[in-house]
């Protein structure tokens, strides 16, 4: 059973049509890149999946449960004029979402990792990472603990339980996010370019730190302009433009064999970029 | 009157004084945020209504407002307020109200949006969200213009002397115009620094205490 799947996702902010109709599906394990030109909806994507942006139309299926489900509404007739007649009732599909109170909590099978962090800063980072197991999923202050310290481990930063976020260089602060996202056991922990606010020596370490989730077997979705990274790492790669996926398949075959103008256009300049 | 009767007299007046900053504070700080809450709400009608509230608010003098509350019950409605710390106590939390108001929203506001981003994503309720995310940071931001303003509050305690309430401005000039000495009205000032010293130093002791974390 696919861990996540996606149909016919539909976004738009006003006029601008920004996801013009996505589908795809994420098995469990799966490493899935998202690449693709500036603007093309990567992002928005992104906070789709985590419920940060609400839909317009399509479904959101995770864990065979549809989070976001769809259902026909009748259009709004425009107002008639004198002497017009009535058109035939029309109805349109919409997206429909369940009460906020319930999204919350099924919207934590969607983990997301932030580009700049967002840590809070007034908690240490063991504070960090206890903070909603506690309040959420109402785990004692030990049991939280044991998690966080097991997830620290794992993103190499034990050591640092104590320190507060303004202490630790961005790579850190991004492990750390990490760490605080795997708390919360997602099906999918979902990251929007992870690294771009890192400078180049601190891309590494969190770049390692993903690897090493994947060979724990965490379903991941990675938005990234990192493309070797993405070859290297990724089992399948999605290429994303203006909206719309023109090119999905295995992450060696669609980033070293494009088929499309737009795609080896794209890695083309990527690459001259990184030569 | 000797030095020791002056004295006695201004702490008695003190009474009044710590009276008004009293009552002020512990009331105008949740209205103060509960005017934040309004002034910031989807709605639009109650964030012009909150809008125009504060303009008169800060936009007019405190006494001025103080001998609004006191006379105009009785002036136009016909009940007269007899209690004079009341109308005071009223107009002195209004009017700190909107200056808190318009310090909790700054502090409110310059949060980032990622700061809620990161908690709905984590599945924290918005009143959640709000106490155990948000409130802390803006309370770290805004204990610099909040020491301000509680300061300048301890000095206008004295305004209150406008509708004859015996706080220490008006204790010492009964006291001049009675005795026929002025320098018991000079002699007031120790008394707003001593307040003053002791507000500033239990401000540097909150900030010093939430230098633990930057940001
Ligand atoms: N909140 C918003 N309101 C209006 N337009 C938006 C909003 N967010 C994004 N957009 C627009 O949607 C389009 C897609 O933006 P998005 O951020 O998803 O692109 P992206 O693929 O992530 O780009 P990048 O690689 O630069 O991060 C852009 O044209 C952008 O201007
Ligand atoms: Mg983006």
């Amino acid at each position: 059973m696919a861990v996540l799947e996606v149909v016919n996702l539909k976004k738009r902010f006003g006029n601008l049509e920004v996801l013009k109709g996505i589908d795809f599906s994420m098995e469990k394990g799966e490493v899935l890149a998202v690449i693709g030109s500036s603007g093309g909806g990567k992002t928005t994507l992104l906070r789709s999946l985590t419920f940060l942006e609400r839909i317009e139309q399509g479904k959101i299926i995770v864990d065979g449960e549809e989070i976001v489900s769809e259902a026909e509404f009748p259009v709004k007739a425009k107002k008639l004029k004198k002497g017009e007649t009535a058109p035939e009732a029309r109805t349109e599909v919409r997206s429909v979402y369940p009460k906020d109170e319930e999204l919350r909590i099924k919207g934590l099978k969607m983990g997301l990792v932030f580009q700049d962090f967002n840590l809070f800063p007034q908690y240490s980072v063991l504070g960090n990472l206890t903070l909603a197991p506690m309040l959420v999923q109402k785990k004692t202050k030990e049991e939280a603990t044991v998690i966080a310290e097991e997830m620290l481990e794992k993103v190499g930063l034990i050591d640092k339980r104590d320190a507060y976020p303004y202490q630790l260089s961005g790579g850190q602060k991004q492990r750390v996010a990490i760490a605080r996202a795997l708390c919360m056991n997602p099906s999918i922990l979902c990251f929007d370019e992870p690294t771009s606010a890192l400078d180049p020596e601190l891309t590494l370490e969190v770049l390692k730190v993903i690897a090493s989730l994947k060979k724990q077997g965490v379903t991941m979705l990675i938005v990234t302009h990192e493309i070797e990274f993405a070859r290297d790492v990724a089992d399948t790669v999605i290429f994303l433009d203006k909206g719309l996926i023109i090119e999905k398949g295995n992450a060696k075959d669609v980033i070293d064999n494009p088929q499309t103008d737009r795609a080896k256009e794209f890695l083309h300049k990527i690459s001259s970029i990184e030569d | 009157m000797t030095f020791l009767d002056v004295t006695i007299e201004l702490l008695i007046a003190c009474g009044y004084t710590l009276g008004i900053f009293g009552i002020t504070l512990v009331f105008s700080i949740p209205l103060g945020l509960i005017f934040s809450f309004l002034s910031r709400s989807k709605i639009k009608v109650v964030r012009i209504i909150m809008r125009v509230l504060i303009w008169i608010i800060r936009g007019t003098p405190l006494m001025l407002q103080i001998i609004v509350v006191f006379y105009v019950p009785g002036l136009v409605f016909s009940m007269p307020m007899r209690n004079r710390m009341l109308a005071v106590s009223i107009a002195f939390v209004i009017n700190y109200a909107a200056y808190f108001c318009e310090i909790f929203r700054g502090g409110i506001e310059s949060i980032s949006v990622g700061q809620y981003e990161a908690c709905q994503v984590l599945g924290l309720t918005k009143a959640q969200t709000f106490f155990k995310v948000i409130l802390p940071q803006v309370i770290k931001r805004i204990v610099p213009p909040m020491s301000n303003e509680i300061i300048t509050l301890v000095k206008d305690t004295s305004l209150a002397n406008i509708i004859g309430i015996g706080e220490i401005i008006l204790t010492a000039k009964e006291i001049v115009s009675v005795h026929a000495i002025i320098w018991p009205l000079f002699y007031t000032a120790v008394f707003y620094l001593i307040m003053c010293g002791i507000l500033t130093i239990v401000f540097r002791k909150i900030e010093k205490k939430l230098d633990y974390y930057k940001g």
